[in-house]
C-alpha cells in the first residue's frame, strides 16, 4: 500500500467519521487482473456491503459470464442493486442479457425502472415482448422507461408496438412515450431505414402535443430523412409566423450544416422580414458556405440597415475573393453603421487580397478614408508600404499625417530610425511633434539597443529646430532610464 | 543592458499607451448597440447554486436583458440564500425555489438554465434540461464518462439547443491572443503544446467512504438527488465540504473527474486553438508522475516545464498535461517552429518569444472578432447564442471532445498502462477493460442519459 493511502487511513482513523472502506483497482495491493472468481466469492460470502460494493467495481472491469449468477442475487437487494448493475451493464455476453430480463420479473419500483433502463442501455432485443407489456403498467414511470429501453431496442416490433401504444395514448401518457418513439426513429434512421425513420418523425411532429418540448426533437430527424418532404418542412419553419419554430428550424439547418440546409436558408433569406433575415445570415456564416457569397453580397449592398450590417459580417466570415474590394466600397457608405461594419469588416480580414485592396485604396481615397486605410497597414504590419508612409509624413492633412506617423513609428525598427529623426528635426507642428516623439521612442524602446539609438537621437536634438528639442530631450531622458 | 523580462515590460508599456488602443472597436454582435429588445428577453433558471453557481449567476445578473426567474439546489439553505439575492436584484419576491431539477425544468417561462451543481450532476442535468427544452450554461467539467459526452451531443443537435460549457478561458483576451498566434501562423507549425493540470487527485483513484449520518429532512438537503445518478454512499456532510482534510466529492472517483479538474479547461484550449476541437488525443502514455511518487504542482517556465503525461494526436501533434505550470494556474503554452506563446490567469496578456509578436496582439484580436463575430465574454458568447441560435464557442461537441481526452487521460492512469484511442469509433483499440470504463450504470432510470 502506497504511503499517502495509508496516512490517508490513519488520518480517517483519528477522525470519529471515517469509516474503513477504501476502493480502488489495488484494493490491501492486491493485483486483481483476471481475479473474477476471487469477486465472485466476496458476492456470495457474507461479506458486507462495502465489501460487495468493491467487488461488484472489480466486476466491471474483470467480470466475465460467470459472475452473472452472483451478480443478479443483487438485483432485488436495495443496496447492492445498482452495483449489480454496475457491473452487468458491461459484462459482454447474453448471460446478463438474460439476467436482467429475468430481473424484470422479481423487480418492483425503482429497482424494476433501473433495470428496465439498462435493458436500454445494453439494446437486449429479446426483451422487447416483456416491455412492451410493462407499457401497460400503472406507475407512469414504469412505463415511461419501458418506452425509452424500447426505443433504444428499436426492433420491429418493438418500434410497432410503441407506434400503436402512441395511437391510443392521450396528451398524458403520450409524454410518456414520446422521447422511447424519437430514439426508435433515430435507430430505424441508423439502420438504413429513412422512410421507417421519418414516418416516426412526422408522426410524432404532428401529433405530439405542442407544448411538450421533446416533441422539437422529431424535426431535425425529419429534415434529415424526408428528402424534399424534409426540406419543406425546414422551409416552413424558417419562413412560418412561430418564432420558437423558427429558432428550432434555424438551429436544424446549422447543425445539420447540408448543401440543402443552407440552400434552404438562403431561399428563405427573401421571404422573411429583417429580424428574422439578421438571425439567418449569423447562421449561414457558422455553416462557413463560401459558394452563396456571391448571392449574399446583395444584402450587403441595399436594404435594411440591420441586415446590411449583418451581411457585411457574414460575407468577412465567409471570406471570398471580392469581399475586400466590396468593403473598401462600403466604408464609404452613407449610412454611418454600414461603414463602421465594412471599416471593422476590412480590418479583420486577414487574407493577401485585403491587403493588396487597403494599399490600392490609397491612390484615390479622401483624407478621412487615407487615415482609415494607413492605420490598417499598420494593423496589418505591412512593412513594405514604409516608403509610402513616409511619403504621406509630408500630406498637408493634419489627420493623415499623424496617422503616417503613427503607422510608421508602429513598423519601424531601428532601420527606420533616422527617417523618423530626420523628420522631426525640422517640425514646428505640436501634434506632429508629440506623436513623432511617441514613435521613436517606441522604435528605441523596442529595439533594445540604447547604444545606438541614444548617438543618433543626441545627434538629432541637436540639428532639431527649437520647437522639436524638447521632445528630443525628453526620449533621450527615457532611454538613458530604460537603458 | 536590460533583462529580458525588464524589456518586454517596457516594451508592453509602450504598446500601452501608442499601440494598444484598437482603432476600430467592433460594434454588438447583434448590430443593436448593446440595446435588448423586449422579445430578446431571455429568462434564466439556476440549477446548482453552490460556491461556483453564485459566483456565475453574478455574471449573468450583470448582463442586460436576463431575468432569473427561479433556483434549484438540493440544499434549503444554498436555494434560499440565492432567490434571496435575485429578489434583492430584481426588487420583488418572486424568484421560484425548487429542491428538485424536474420541477424547475417544468416551468415553460424559463428559456435558459445556468447549471453548476457537483461534477456527477452535470452532464445528466444539462440533457434534462434540454430535453425541457431550455438552452444550457454548464459549469465544466461537462461529462464524467465518455457516454455522457455522447449524450449531451445527441441532445443538443436533437432538440436543437444551445450548450456552452463553462470553459471561461475560451473568450478571455489573454488565452484568445495565444490562440490566435498559432491560428495566424505567426509561430511557424506547431507540434508540441503544455496544458496545466492543477490539483488532481492520486492515481488510481478511489472511493473513500466515511461513517453514515442521519439524514437531514429532504427539505433541507435532499441527500437522494444529491447523490444523483452516482452509486449510493450512507449521508454524511463530509462530502459537501471542500478542501477538507476528509474525502470530499471532489476527491472521489464517483463524482468527479481528475485530470479535467484544469485539464477541462486547458486541454479544451490546446484542442481548441490547436484546430483539434472536433476529435480527442488518439495516445496516452503513462507516467507515475501523478501517484504518490510523482510531481507536486509548481509554477515553472518555459523549457523549464519537463514532467507530465504526454498524449498525441492523429496528426502528430503532442500536448504534456502537466503539474507545473507558467506562473499561474490554468496555463498552455504551444510552441512552434518560430516562436512560441505561454498564457495563464492573472495576466492580461500572454508572454511571447519575441516583442515582435506582442506588437501583433490587437490586430489578432480584431481578427478573431472579425471571423468570429464572437464577444470575449463566455457568458455573452452564450446569451448571443440563445438569441441568434449560433453555437457557441465551447460547444457540446467541444466539451465531449476535450473531456473525452481528459477522461481518457485518468483512464490511462488508472489502468496504469498505454492506451490507443480511435475517435471515430470513440472506443478504445485493443482494450476490452478500458472500453468497459466509457460508461457507468445510472443509480435511477430517470436519472440516466
Amino acid at each position: 500500500m502506497k504511503i499517502r493511502q495509508i496516512l490517508l487511513i490513519l488520518v480517517g482513523l483519528l477522525i470519529s467519521d471515517i469509516a474503513t472502506a477504501v476502493e480502488s483497482s489495488m484494493l490491501n495491493g492486491k493485483d486483481l487482473t483476471g481475479a473474477d472468481a476471487e469477486w465472485i466469492g466476496v458476492l456470495e460470502s457474507d461479506a458486507d456491503v462495502a465489501a460487495k460494493r468493491a467487488a461488484c467495481r472489480e466486476l466491471v472491469s474483470h467480470g466475465t459470464a460467470a459472475a452473472v449468477p452472483a451478480l443478479s442475487e443483487l438485483l432485488q437487494d436495495a443496496k447492492l442493486s445498482h452495483m449489480a448493475r454496475f457491473a452487468l451493464e458491461v459484462i459482454p455476453g447474453d448471460e446478463a442479457n438474460a439476467a436482467l430480463i429475468d430481473a424484470l420479473n422479481d423487480s418492483e419500483g425503482e429497482a424494476l425502472a433501473a433495470c428496465i433502463g439498462s435493458i436500454g442501455v445494453r439494446r437486449i432485443g429479446a426483451a422487447d415482448t416483456a416491455l412492451l407489456e410493462l407499457l401497460k403498467h400503472s406507475d407512469p414511470a414504469l412505463v415511461q422507461a419501458s418506452a425509452n429501453a424500447l426505443g433504444r431496442v428499436a426492433t420491429d416490433r418493438s418500434v410497432a408496438g410503441l407506434l400503436s401504444a402512441w395511437e391510443n395514448a392521450d396528451s398524458e401518457q403520450r409524454s410518456l412515450l414520446i422521447a422511447g418513439l424519437l430514439t426508435s426513429a433515430d435507430r430505424l434512421q441508423e439502420a438504413g431505414r429513412p422512410k421507417e425513420s421519418y414516418a416516426l418523425y412526422v408522426n410524432v411532429w404532428e401529433t405530439a402535443p405542442a407544448t411538450e418540448p421533446i416533441r422539437d426533437g422529431a424535426m431535425r430527424g425529419a429534415i434529415q430523412t424526408g428528402g424534399a418532404q424534409g426540406r419543406q418542412l425546414l422551409l416552413d419553419g424558417l419562413q412560418g409566423a412561430d418564432a420558437a419554430e423558427a429558432q428550432l428550424a434555424l438551429r436544424n439547418a446549422l447543425t445539420l450544416n447540408t448543401a440543402d440546409t443552407a440552400d434552404a436558408l438562403l431561399e428563405s433569406l427573401s421571404e422573411v422580414q429583417p429580424q428574422r433575415q439578421v438571425l439567418i445570415l449569423g447562421v449561414l456564416a457558422d455553416m462557413g458556405r463560401v459558394e452563396l457569397v456571391p448571392a449574399l453580397s446583395g444584402y450587403a449592398l441595399a436594404g435594411d440597415p440591420a441586415v446590411r450590417v449583418a451581411a457585411i459580417r457574414t460575407l468577412g466570415r465567409l471570406g471570398g475573393a471580392g469581399t475586400a474590394a466590396l468593403y473598401l466600397q462600403l466604408m464609404q457608405d452613407s449610412e454611418a453603421q454600414i461603414a463602421q461594419a465594412a471599416t471593422e469588416g476590412l480590418s479583420g480580414l486577414g487574407t493577401a487580397n485585403a491587403d493588396r485592396v487597403i494599399v490600392g485604396g490609397l491612390l484615390d481615397a479622401d483624407a478621412a478614408l487615407t487615415a482609415t486605410l494607413v492605420e490598417m497597414i499598420a494593423q496589418r504590419r505591412l512593412k513594405t508600404e514604409l516608403p509610402a508612409l513616409q511619403g504621406l509624413m509630408e500630406c498637408e492633412d493634419s489627420k493623415v499625417r499623424l496617422a503616417a506617423i503613427k503607422s510608421y513609428g508602429e513598423l519601424a525598427d531601428l532601420e527606420q530610425l533616422p527617417v523618423l529623426l530626420k523628420v522631426i528635426e525640422s517640425r514646428t507642428d505640436r501634434a506632429d511633434i508629440q506623436a513623432l516623439g511617441k514613435a521613436i521612442a517606441q522604435v528605441c524602446i523596442l529595439a533594445n539597443a540604447p547604444e545606438v539609438c541614444l548617438p543618433l537621437l543626441k545627434a538629432s536634438e541637436a540639428a532639431a529646430v527649437p520647437e522639436a528639442k524638447p521632445m528630443l530631450g525628453k526620449v533621450i531622458k527615457r532611454i538613458e532610464q530604460t537603458g | 543592458m536590460q533583462t529580458r523580462l525588464k524589456f518586454l515590460k517596457q516594451a508592453t508599456a509602450i504598446g500601452s499607451s501608442v499601440v494598444a488602443a484598437p482603432m476600430i472597436v467592433p460594434s454588438s454582435v447583434l448590430g443593436m448597440g448593446g440595446a435588448v429588445a423586449p422579445s430578446e428577453r431571455i429568462t434564466l433558471g439556476v440549477i446548482g447554486i453552490g460556491n461556483r453557481g453564485k459566483q456565475v449567476l453574478r455574471a449573468f445578473l450583470g448582463q442586460k436583458g436576463v431575468e432569473v426567474l427561479a433556483v434549484c439546489d438540493v440544499q434549503k439553505g444554498n436555494r434560499e440564500k440565492a432567490a434571496a439575492a435575485v429578489n434583492k436584484r430584481r426588487g420583488d419576491k418572486n424568484c421560484g425555489m425548487y429542491r428538485d431539477l424536474r420541477e424547475i425544468n417544468a416551468r415553460k417561462d424559463i428559456d435558459a438554465m445556468l447549471i453548476a451543481t457537483g461534477d456527477r450532476w452535470h452532464a445528466a442535468a444539462s440533457v434534462m434540461a434540454m430535453r425541457a427544452g431550455k438552452d444550457v450554461y454548464c459549469e465544466k467539467p461537462g461529462t464524467l464518462t465518455i457516454a455522457e459526452g455522447q449524450a449531451l451531443v445527441a441532445a443538443e443537435q436533437r432538440y436543437g439547443r444551445i450548450f456552452q460549457t463553462g470553459a471561461q478561458r475560451a473568450s478571455e483576451r489573454n488565452f484568445v491572443i495565444a490562440g490566435e498566434l498559432v491560428r495566424s501562423g505567426l509561430l511557424g507549425e506547431v507540434k508540441l503544446a503544455y496544458a496545466h493540470v492543477g490539483v488532481i487527485p492520486e492515481y488510481p483513484r478511489v472511493n473513500a467512504y466515511v461513517k453514515g449520518k442521519p439524514e437531514p429532512a429532504k427539505e433541507d438537503l435532499d441527500w437522494d438527488l444529491w447523490l444523483g445518478a452516482a452509486p449510493w454512499r450512507d449521508y454524511n456532510p463530509a462530502y459537501m465540504v471542500r478542501n477538507a482534510r476528509v474525502p470530499t466529492w471532489y476527491t472521489q472517483k464517483d463524482y468527479a473527474a481528475g485530470m479535467a479538474q484544469w485539464g477541462a479547461h486547458t486541454i479544451l484550449q490546446c484542442q481548441l486553438d490547436l484546430g483539434l476541437a472536433d476529435t480527442s488525443a488518439v495516445e496516452y502514455t503513462y507516467t507515475d508522475k501523478f501517484n504518490s511518487n510523482g510531481g507536486k504542482m509548481r509554477w515553472l517556465r518555459g523549457e523549464a516545464i519537463t514532467d507530465g503525461m504526454h498524449i498525441r494526436y492523429a496528426n502528430g501533434v503532442e500536448v504534456i498535461a502537466s503539474l507545473q505550470g507558467w506562473r499561474g494556474p490554468c496555463g498552455i503554452r504551444y510552441i512552434g517552429t518560430e516562436g512560441w506563446v505561454s498564457s495563464a490567469d492573472g495576466y492580461d496578456r500572454p508572454e511571447v518569444s519575441s516583442p515582435h509578436l506582442e506588437r501583433e496582439f490587437n490586430r489578432l484580436v480584431r481578427a478573431y472578432t472579425v471571423r468570429t463575430q464572437r464577444s470575449l465574454d463566455h457568458v455573452v458568447d452564450f446569451l448571443n447564442g440563445v438569441r441568434t441560435r449560433r453555437s457557441p464557442v465551447t460547444s457540446a461537441s467541444v466539451a465531449h471532445r476535450t473531456m473525452a481526452t481528459n477522461l481518457n487521460m485518468d483512464t490511462c492512469l488508472d489502468l496504469q498502462r498505454d492506451l490507443k484511442w480511435d475517435p471515430e469509433t470513440e472506443a478504445f483499440v485493443g482494450d476490452a477493460e478500458a472500453n468497459r470504463l466509457r460508461s457507468r450504470a445510472s443509480r435511477k432510470e430517470w436519472m440516466a442519459i
